[in-house]
């Protein structure tokens, strides 16, 4: 009895010890960001302000959050300032923060332009969420001098787009200030041990991996539909409705989804859209950024594929390092065209 | 039905419960074939059905054997070679043909059926085996997928003296914790190696094989080493995990791995690489063409050949063959170059790291044929190689870690095992063996990479 008792224990001290272990190994592996939830603002939810984030399972990023919850470098708005919104592409918590293309972009803009990016894009807030937040936008950051929005895809039909006009609005009882101080001890003390013990998290991750077999679960279907009368119409009312929000500089930037083919070519996963979305941006005279060209061209050149890491697969999943230095290219050339056609 | 599934989780406690509580061995068999049966039902019910025929038929034909050698001028001879042909063209229809699709694990339970009429032939085994032991010895579901393939002169006696999970010294009773403890860390073990290494291995594997004209050569090169690793790590996954599964039951199973890519030649690599399949071919295939007794030539030629059956074993494309064909030639121009320096005839004696690494070139390359989708693509993924493309540079991450992880095993088994496995049972009644098996079990669910769970030998 007195041996059983002994061996019980030892097991439970060994499992304890183990998870401690497994625990600790988390924090340079996968410790991701708590995310505080709201319902009206310039997206779905702020990241616990001064937290280090750790995502190791595509690609690599070890990054902060600021203190107003957002993952960026902490860095001040300047009056002239530009949004960047998204989703998980614009937010890349893959990459080193130093290469997210708002990054790459704050870089450029540093050289005597005055200029500065701020990155809001969280996970899952597609092109529809953004929309849907834009008035959150307006109301929480009301000095931005543009907003870029980053999407993979234009794939939605003529109800998604109308629907992405039905705005969230902005609510200052939902600010970042409000909610960390509307929290009880016993709310910050629950966010401190779900710091702290990032496997958890890893471990209902993988949990919820496992029983899921679809992938990476998208906002939409692939658009099947056709692009007739009543879809351009949809699409314009959309886009007309978001620059009838704002007068600030509007650009949306696509970049689509790849695959290599067997015969060794790379191939655009584009629905067809692009062009009809480009026209209607320009007659609402918001400036579309289409990314299809430029993958090709560096495909065709240099062998470089815009998505994959090395610890996942090429040409899927998320947008690389080279994928958002180009991006940061094209936005950047838009950026310093339309500052250039706005002096005197 | 998987081994990593929670049904199969249940399957086996009930039956080592079953096992430790029923006494009865007649009981114990029909669980076991019950248990197996319903195992393999989860791939089809007509893959069941064949199972069965085939089962039966291969006990019905070892009886009229048997019955035939008692007698002074029986045809036992010519029986078998009609019922083993027999078998051998089922299995041909199934594969080679593809009207059907083969019912998963029929290469390796067929292997077995013939094993069970060889060895009866030659008088191995008891000519009166129950029927039921002859359907648990084809159908034990451990080994049924993937193997190891077992004689039917290794396993049968094991039925007759099965104990279960009591201690074979005090068969009154008693658990042998040993027993329990080495079969549920074999499990374990074999767990983190498909989930971690293998699977993760395969999402590059699979991407560059499936686009080799993308890849630049080196990309190619190194997609051909973790192939490599892939391979091994899930074909010792699946056997480990049927290995401690066996052993849970009562069961010893031949241990299919020994470091193989520690090999010095090419016929040590077949000595430490599926050990249960290059046994069965050296006895029943090699040894009966005239092994090595009737000259050197005729030698080279019985490796050759037995290469090739096992290459066409694999798989019935041309792929496979070259990949047998090449195995063979490479045997061959070991032993010539053997027997040369056993008659002093030949000098040269290469370092054995060098005859390790050379040997692990050669059977890394030509995994190549045995991994690509059909000849076209071998010749261009060497091509590529050897021209050193430009492509898509992708140098998968994991493959170097697991790399470095397999490196370090060889090591260790060079240092201190004089290059056989290193790795040891635990002792689960210390501190710091439970905490090493926690830290795997942990391991193994924390890094699994869900999304490619069949082992890759089941489809062979």
């Amino acid at each position: 009895m007195k041996i059983l008792i002994k061996q019980m224990l030892q097991w439970m001290a060994a499992i304890t010890a183990a998870l401690f272990i497994m625990n600790l190994f988390c924090f340079i592996y996968y410790s991701p960001f708590l995310e505080l939830k709201r319902e009206h603002g310039a997206n779905t939810g702020f990241l616990l302000p001064g937290m280090r984030g750790v995502y190791g399972m595509e690609g690599y990023c070890m990054a902060g959050s600021d203190k107003r919850g957002y993952v960026n470098r902490d860095l001040p708005l300047e009056k002239d300032y530009y949004l960047v919104a998204g989703a998980s592409h614009s937010e890349g918590l893959f990459l080193p923060v130093e290469d997210r293309f708002s990054d790459v972009l704050n870089e450029k803009l540093k050289e005597g332009e005055g200029l500065k990016v701020y990155n809001i894009a969280r996970s899952g807030n597609f092109f529809s969420v953004v929309t849907q937040h834009f008035d959150g936008i307006l109301g929480e950051f009301p000095d931005a001098k543009g907003i870029i929005i980053e999407t993979d895809s234009l794939s939605y039909d003529t109800k998604a787009w109308r629907d992405s006009m039905i705005q969230v609005g902005y609510d200052e009882g939902e600010s970042i200030e409000a909610i960390m101080s509307g929290m009880s001890s016993m709310d910050k003390l629950k966010l401190n041990i779900k710091r702290c013990l990032p496997l958890v998290r890893e471990l209902h991750k993988q949990f919820l991996t496992m029983q899921s077999s679809s992938g990476e679960l998208r906002e939409s279907d692939v658009y099947k539909g056709d692009f007739d009368e009543e879809y351009k119409r949809a699409l314009n009312e959309l886009l007309a409705f978001l620059r009838s929000r704002t007068d600030k500089e509007l650009i949306i930037v696509f970049h689509p989804a790849v695959s290599i083919e067997e015969s060794g070519d790379m191939k655009l996963l584009s629905t067809g859209a692009e062009e009809l979305f480009g026209e209607a941006c320009r007659a609402n005279d918001i400036e579309f950024i289409d990314m299809s060209e430029r993958f090709l061209e560096a495909y065709e050149e240099e062998h470089i594929v815009p998505m994959g890491f090395s610890n996942t697969t090429m040409a899927s999943g998320h947008t690389n390092k080279a994928a958002h230095r180009m991006m940061a290219e094209e936005i950047y050339k838009v950026i310093r065209s339309e500052k250039e056609s706005d002096q005197p | 039905m998987n081994f990593l599934s929670l049904p199969f989780m249940i399957l086996m406690v009930i039956l080592i419960l079953f096992v430790s509580l029923i006494k009865n061995k007649s009981l114990v068999k029909l669980a076991f074939i019950a248990a197996s049966y319903y195992f393999y039902s989860g791939f089809g019910l007509t893959a069941l059905i064949i199972l069965i025929l085939m089962s039966y038929f291969t006990y019905m034909s070892g009886r009229i054997i048997a019955r035939e050698k008692r007698k002074k001028f029986g045809i036992e001879k010519q029986l078998l070679i009609a019922t083993v042909t027999l078998q051998l063209l089922v299995l041909i229809f199934f594969k080679y043909f593809g009207i059907l699709t083969m019912p998963v694990g029929m290469s390796f339970y067929m292997l077995q059926a013939i094993s069970y009429l060889v060895d009866m032939y030659r008088g191995d085994i008891d000519e009166n085996t129950e029927l039921l032991d002859v359907l648990l010895f084809i159908a034990f579901f451990p080994q049924i997928l993937s193997g190891p393939i077992m004689k039917a002169k290794e396993f049968l006696p094991q039925i007759k003296e099965h104990k279960g999970l009591r201690k074979e010294e005090d068969p009154k009773g008693g658990i042998d914790f040993e027993r329990l403890s080495f079969g549920i860390q074999l499990f374990a073990l074999g767990a983190f190696e498909k989930l971690v290494i293998a699977d993760r291995l395969s999402v590059s594997v699979d991407s560059v094989y499936l686009a080799p004209k993308a890849y630049s050569g080196l990309s190619l090169l190194f997609a051909s080493l973790g192939y490599t690793l892939q391979l091994f790590f899930d074909f010792a996954a699946y056997s480990n995990m049927a290995v401690g599964v066996g052993k849970l039951l009562g069961f010893d199973l031949t241990v299919n791995f020994n470091l193989p890519y520690l090999a010095l030649n090419p016929s040590d690599f077949w000595r430490r690489w599926h050990i249960s399949l290059s046994s069965w071919l050296k006895e029943y295939v090699y040894i009966p063409l005239g092994g090595s007794r009737k000259g050197k030539i005729r030698t080279y030629v019985n490796l050759i050949l037995t290469m090739i059956v096992s290459g066409m074993w694999h798989g019935s494309t041309i792929n496979f063959f070259v990949w047998g064909a090449l195995h063979g030639i490479a045997s061959a121009i070991n032993r010539f170059f053997g027997e040369l320096r056993k008659e002093g005839r030949f000098d040269l004696h290469l370092p054995d790291i060098v005859s390790r690494i050379l040997t692990f070139l050669l059977v890394s390359f030509l995994w190549i044929p045995f991994r690509a989708k059909d000849l076209k693509d071998t010749l261009i993924i060497f091509s590529r190689i050897f021209t050193l493309k430009a492509g898509i540079n992708y140098f998968y991450v994991y493959t170097w870690i697991f790399a470095a992880l397999l490196l370090l095993i060889q090591a260790l088994a060079l240092i201190k095992n004089k290059g056989n496995n290193p790795i040891r049972v635990l002792p689960l009644n210390k501190f710091y063996g439970k905490l090493i098996l926690a830290l795997l079990i942990i391991a193994s669910f924390m890094f699994a990479y869900f999304g490619n769970g069949a082992f890759i030998y089941s489809q062979f």
